[in-house]
C-alpha cells in the first residue's frame, strides 16, 4: 500500500483523521463497513477499524470511475457552456462547472493519495459521446448533452451508493455520503430540463 | 479539441487499471456479492471488534427516532393472550412541531425545512453494509434449546426491544379446523416437534410441506463456508425461523430486489396468516403465487437474490412438481386469528362493536381513505402494489447508518386482519404501534384527521 504521495499542504487539507475518536461514526453517516470486504493484511487503527487510506477493492473501483467521470462532467459542461443557446441547458452546465470542480479535485487527491496512477482524458464511451456532441448544434446538441448528463448522473448515483456500502475508507465514504444528495439533485435537474426540450430533436 | 485528443492519446496503453474504467460500466460487485478477501478468523475478529460500536450506532439512531417505553394498551392483548399490545405514538416529533402543525404543511415545505419525523423515514438494517437475516433472541434461544442449531450472529444483535415485537411463540390457526382455535400448544414449531404436535391435525401432504418448511438449509450468513456470520459451521436456517409458527417474530432482512447494498431497504418479516387470500407475494417482487414465493425464497430471503452465492453455499432447490406444492398447501391452511366483531363481509357487527370501533370503521371507509387499498371484503387486501411517494417529504440521497435513503417505489398492500399481532409496522418495521401508522398516513395522505378520529381508527384496527 502506497501512502501519502501528495505534498504535505494538500495532505493537510484533505487529511484523514488518524485518531480512533475521529473514526467513530455517527448514525447519520455511512455506518460500519463489512469486514468481509477488507483485504487480508490491512493495517488497523484499532481492532476492526481499518487505518486511514487503507483502501479495499470497492474504494479503488470508485476512485477510478469517479476520477474519470468527474473530469468528464467538467469537460462536457464547458462544451455545453460554449455551444448551447438554451438558457436551461446553459444554467445546468454552469451549475455543473460551479459544483463539480471542487468534488472532482477532492476525488483526484484521494486517488493520488491512494497511489492510483493519474488519469488523463476521457474514457472511450465518453470520448465517443464528446466527439458526437462536438458536431451538433442547437436543439440536437441540447438533447444529446442532457441525455449524456442523465446517464452520467445515474451512474454516479449508483457508484456513490456502491462505495458507501462496500467501501472501507472512512474519508471516502464520508465524501460519498456528502455528494450523493447533490448528485441526485443534479439528476433531477437534468431530467426536468429534458422535459422542456424539443422532443423531435435528434438523439 | 486537438489538445484534448492529444491528452487521450497520451494515455499509456499498458496501463491496465485504466482499461477497467474506460467504459461507463459500474463495478460488477455492485450486483454480485464478492467473496471475502480475508480469512474467516480475521473477518470474525474484526466483526466482533466492531460489534459494540455497531449496536451503539443503531441504538442511538432508534432512540433519536422512537420512544421505546413500555406502554401497553390496558386490557388489550395479542391473539394468543401472551403479550400486551403497545399503544401511543412512538415516533418523535421534530422540535417545535406538533402532529397538527405538520399536517397543515405541504409536502414540499416539510421536505425543504427537514421536518419529516425521522421515525417516518426508512429504517436501516442494524448493519447495513453486511445486511442479512437477524433473529430475535427468543427465536435464537428456542431453536438452540430444541435443535442445538445456532442462529446467533457474531457481528450483530437484534435491535428492537422485546415488548415491541409479536408474542412468542405465536398462536397457530388452521382454516381446516376453525373450531379448534390455536393449535400451537404454546410451542414453537420446529423440526424436532412438528410431527408430534401436528400429526392427526394435518393431511400427509400438509405434514410433508411442514417438514420442508422446518428443514434448515444453508443461507447467506448461516452456512458452512468461510463467508458466514455464525461462529460455527451452521446447519442453516428454515422458512419458519422468521415466519415463526407461520406468523412473524419480527426477524428482519434486506430487500433482495435492490442494488447496490447501501440502497437495500430493511424488510420486516411478514405474517403468513391468511396467505390463501393473497395474490401477490414479496414486498417488492410481486410474485404471483405462493408456489413461486416458496420456491424462490430459497434464493431471495436465503441468498439476497444472488443465485451465484446460493449455488456456492448449498442452495436448496425444492422440486416444483412435488415439494413446492406441499409447502404451498401447508401455508395455505394458515388462518387469521379470530375476530369475533367482524361479519363475513369484513364489516364490523354493530351488535358487538363499541361506538368508538364503529366510528373508526367509518373513518377507515371514508375520510381516512384506508379502504381504498385495505378492502374489508377481501381480507383488507387489494392485491396491488402502491407507491406512497414518501420522498415528497424528505430529501433523497441522505445516508443514515449506512442506508441510502431513496424512494421505496411501489410496495404491496399488507393485510390488516389480526394486525395488532404484527408489530412493528410498514414493510421495514419503521413504526412501532398502530397509533404511529395512523399519524403516518394522516401526514402522507394529508387526511387532517381529528384526535378523536385517530383514536377511533386505532380502536377499529385492534378489533380486526
Amino acid at each position: 500500500m502506497r501512502l501519502c504521495l501528495v505534498p504535505m499542504s494538500l495532505a493537510a487539507a484533505f487529511a484523514m483523521p488518524s485518531t480512533l475518536a475521529a473514526q467513530t461514526a455517527q448514525p447519520g453517516g455511512a455506518g460500519q463497513g463489512n469486514p468481509a470486504g477488507t483485504p487480508a493484511g490491512t493495517h488497523e487503527a484499532a481492532p476492526g477499524v481499518p487505518a486511514p487510506r487503507q483502501l479495499n477493492q470497492a474504494d479503488r473501483n470508485f476512485l477510478q470511475a469517479a476520477v474519470v467521470g468527474g473530469a468528464a462532467n467538467v469537460e462536457f459542461a464547458q462544451l455545453a457552456d460554449r455551444t448551447s443557446g438554451n438558457t436551461g441547458v446553459k444554467q445546468f452546465a454552469e451549475r455543473t462547472l460551479r459544483e463539480h470542480q471542487g468534488p472532482s479535485k477532492r476525488i483526484a487527491i484521494l486517488a493520488r493519495n491512494a497511489g492510483l496512477p493519474p488519469v488523463q482524458g476521457l474514457d472511450a464511451d465518453r470520448k465517443a459521446t464528446y466527439d458526437r456532441l462536438s458536431k451538433l448544434q442547437g436543439a440536437a446538441f441540447d438533447r444529446a448533452y442532457i441525455d449524456s448528463q442523465i446517464t452520467d448522473q445515474q451512474l454516479m448515483a449508483q457508484l456513490l451508493a456502491y462505495v458507501i456500502g462496500s467501501g472501507q475508507d472512512r474519508e471516502l465514504k464520508d465524501l460519498a455520503t456528502e455528494l450523493l444528495p447533490t448528485t441526485l439533485d443534479h439528476l433531477q435537474a437534468a431530467q426536468a430540463i429534458l422535459g422542456t426540450l424539443d422532443s423531435t430533436a435528434a438523439k | 479539441m486537438l489538445r484534448h485528443l492529444a491528452m487521450v492519446l497520451a494515455i499509456p496503453l499498458t496501463c491496465s487499471w485504466m482499461a477497467l474504467c474506460l467504459a461507463q460500466t459500474l463495478p460488477p460487485d455492485a450486483t454480485y456479492r464478492p467473496l471475502p478477501s480475508a480469512s474467516l478468523a480475521e473477518v470474525k475478529a474484526a466483526d466482533e471488534a466492531q460489534k459494540a460500536e455497531v449496536m451503539r450506532l443503531q441504538r442511538a439512531l432508534l432512540e433519536e427516532r422512537l420512544d421505546f417505553s413500555d406502554r401497553a394498551i390496558p386490557g388489550t392483548t395479542m391473539s394468543g393472550r401472551r403479550k400486551a399490545v403497545q399503544g401511543g405514538v412512538r415516533v418523535k416529533l421534530p422540535q417545535g412541531t406538533t402532529w397538527e402543525s405538520l399536517a397543515n404543511l405541504a409536502p414540499d415545505e416539510i421536505r425543504d425545512r427537514g421536518l419529516l419525523p425521522a421515525g417516518f423515514m426508512p429504517l436501516p438494517h442494524v448493519k447495513q453494509a453486511t445486511g442479512g437475516q437477524v433473529f430475535p433472541n427468543n427465536q435464537i434461544d428456542e431453536i438452540g434449546r430444541q435443535e442445538q442449531r445456532n442462529l446467533r450472529r457474531f457481528d450483530v444483535d437484534f435491535d428492537l426491544p422485546d415488548h415491541l415485537t409479536p408474542e412468542f411463540p405465536p398462536p397457530i390457526f388452521l382454516t381446516s379446523h376453525p373450531e379448534l382455535g390455536d393449535v400451537s400448544r404454546a410451542q414453537l414449531l420446529t423440526i424436532k416437534n412438528y410431527y408430534h404436535l401436528m400429526v392427526g391435525f394435518l393431511t400427509p401432504v400438509q405434514l410433508e410441506g411442514l417438514r420442508l418448511l422446518l428443514t434448515p438449509f444453508p443461507q447467506e450468513e448461516f452456512n458452512q463456508t468461510e463467508d458466514r456470520k455464525s461462529a460455527d459451521q451452521s446447519l442453516g436456517v428454515t422458512c419458519l425461523d422468521c415466519h415463526a409458527n407461520f406468523h412473524t417474530n419480527a426477524a428482519f432482512h434486506q430487500t433482495p430486489d435492490v442494488r447496490p447494498q447501501a440502497a437495500r431497504f430493511r424488510l420486516d418479516t411478514v405474517s403468513l396468516r391468511g396467505v390463501f387470500n393473497q395474490q401477490i407475494h414479496g414486498s417488492k417482487r410481486s410474485l404471483r403465487s405462493i408456489e413461486d414465493f416458496s420456491q424462490f425464497e430459497q434464493r431471495t430471503a436465503y441468498f439476497n437474490g444472488d443465485h451465484m452465492s446460493a449455488q456456492r453455499k448449498g442452495v436448496n432447490l425444492p422440486d416444483r412438481f412435488d415439494q413446492v406444492p406441499m409447502m404451498a398447501q401447508m401455508q395455505n391452511i394458515i388462518d387469521f386469528p379470530p375476530a369475533p366483531k367482524l361479519l363475513p363481509t369484513g364489516r364490523l357487527d354493530p351488535s358487538k362493536a363499541s361506538q368508538q370501533e364503529l366510528a373508526g370503521e367509518q373513518v377507515f371507509l371514508g375520510k381516512g381513505e384506508c379502504a381504498g387499498c385495505h378492502i374489508p371484503q377481501t381480507s383488507f387486501l387489494d392485491n396491488t402494489m402502491h407507491d406512497l411517494h414518501l420522498e415528497r417529504f424528505y430529501k433523497i440521497g441522505q445516508t443514515v447508518n449506512g442506508l441510502v435513503m431513496l424512494p421505496d417505489g411501489p410496495i404491496k398492500t399488507f393485510t390488516l386482519r389480526g394486525i395488532k399481532d404484527s408489530p412493528p409496522y410498514m414493510h421495514d418495521g419503521r413504526l412501532l404501534t398502530l397509533a404511529d401508522t395512523v399519524e403516518f398516513f394522516n401526514l402522507v395522505l394529508r387526511l387532517k384527521l381529528t384526535q378523536q378520529e385517530k383514536e377511533s381508527l386505532v380502536a377499529y384496527m385492534l378489533a380486526l
